[in-house]
C-alpha cells in the first residue's frame, strides 16, 4: 500500500469537503433562507440546542464576529476548527505534492493536531451532550 | 518487524472509505442539528470496517487504519444514538418537560409571594376583593363627536345585557 497516494486521496477529499461548507456559509446569508434543516425541529417540533449554527456560520464567513455569537454561541469555536482544517489539509496537499519522501512523520503531526483541534473546538459540544445525558 | 514489512494491501480499500465515513459522522455527531444524520455514515462506517478487517486478516493486510477507523465510527455512531434516544424517548422528555413545569411553578409562587407584600406595604388586605375601576379618556380629533358618543352608549348598554344574563366573562 502507497501510504503517500491514500494520504493525498484522503487529503483532497477533505479539503473538498471543508471548502464546500464554506462555499454554503457563503451563499445562503446570516439573515436564514438555508436549505437544510434542523433534523431535531423536525423530530422533536423544540428548537435545537444548537439552532442558529448556520446562519452563525453565514455571518463568521463575511466577517460579522458579533453578530455570529449572538446567533449561536457553538459557531465561532466550529468555525475555527473547519478554517483552521481547511488550511492544514491545503498545506498538507502542498507538501505531499512537493515532497516525494515517506509522509508517515507529517502524517502524525496532522493526526495529533487534529485530535487536538477537534477536542479544544468541539468542547462546547460535548458538554452540551454530557449535560443533556445527565439531565441537566 | 518481518510481518510489517510482509504485509499487503488486503483490505486497505474499505479501510480508507471506513475511515472518511467514521470522521464524516464523528464531526456531525455532536451537532445536535444533524447529529441523528450522522447514523447513516457511522453504521457504513462500522460495516466497511468488519468488511476491511475480514480481508485484511485472510490477506495479511495492515490492520491499523482499520482499526482506527472501526473506533472512530463506533464513537461516531453512540453518540449519534445519544441524540436519536433523547429525540424519541418519550420517558427522557416527559421528565425534562415535568422539570420545566416545576421550575415555572415555584417561580410563579414567589411572584404571588412578592405581590401579596407589595399589597401589605400599600395597606391592602390580600384575602379581601377589591373592585378597581379604570378611567380612560379618549381625545377625538375628527369624526362625528355625537356619532361616536351613541356608539359608546350602545356598546354600555350592550354590555350590562350581558352582565345581567350572566354571560358575562370574570
Amino acid at each position: 500500500m502507497d501510504v503517500r497516494k491514500v494520504y493525498i486521496r484522503v487529503d483532497r477529499f477533505f479539503l473538498v469537503l471543508f471548502a464546500a461548507i464554506f462555499l454554503y456559509a457563503a451563499v445562503y446569508p446570516p439573515a436564514g433562507g438555508h436549505p437544510v434543516p434542523s433534523f431535531y425541529t423536525l423530530l422533536t417540533g423544540d428548537p435545537s440546542p444548537t439552532a442558529g449554527l448556520s446562519r452563525s456560520f453565514s455571518a463568521l464567513v463575511r466577517g460579522e464576529v458579533a453578530r455570529a455569537r449572538a446567533l449561536s454561541p457553538y459557531g465561532l469555536p466550529l468555525f475555527l476548527f473547519f478554517s483552521l482544517q481547511l488550511l492544514m489539509r491545503a498545506v498538507v496537499l502542498v507538501l505531499l505534492v512537493k515532497q516525494k519522501k515517506d509522509p508517515r512523520s507529517l502524517l502524525r503531526v496532522d493526526l495529533w493536531f487534529s485530535f487536538f483541534l477537534f477536542a479544544g473546538c468541539y468542547a462546547p459540544l460535548i458538554a452540551l451532550l454530557i449535560q443533556r445525558v445527565s439531565g441537566g | 518487524m518481518e510481518e510489517q514489512r510482509n504485509t499487503t494491501s488486503a483490505g486497505q480499500g474499505f479501510g480508507i472509505a471506513a475511515l472518511v465515513l467514521g470522521v464524516i459522522a464523528l464531526l456531525t455527531a455532536f451537532i445536535p442539528c444533524v447529529g441523528i444524520l450522522a447514523l447513516i455514515p457511522g453504521i457504513l462506517g462500522i460495516i466497511f470496517a468488519i468488511v476491511a478487517l475480514v480481508q485484511a486478516s485472510q490477506g495479511h493486510g495492515a490492520k491499523a487504519l482499520i482499526i482506527t477507523a472501526l473506533v472512530i465510527s463506533i464513537l461516531a455512531t453512540s453518540v449519534s444514538t445519544v441524540w436519536v434516544l433523547m429525540v424519541s424517548a418519550p420517558g427522557m422528555m416527559m421528565g425534562t418537560g415535568l422539570r420545566n413545569i416545576t421550575k415555572q411553578f415555584h417561580m410563579l409562587q414567589k411572584s404571588l409571594e412578592e405581590m401579596e407584600e407589595d399589597l401589605e406595604d400599600l395597606g391592602l388586605d390580600s384575602t379581601k376583593n377589591y373592585h378597581i375601576t379604570i378611567e380612560k379618556t379618549i381625545k377625538v380629533t375628527g369624526g362625528d363627536k355625537e356619532e361616536l358618543l351613541e356608539e359608546l352608549e350602545g356598546a354600555d348598554t350592550a354590555a350590562e345585557a350581558r352582565d345581567t344574563t350572566g354571560a358575562g366573562v370574570e
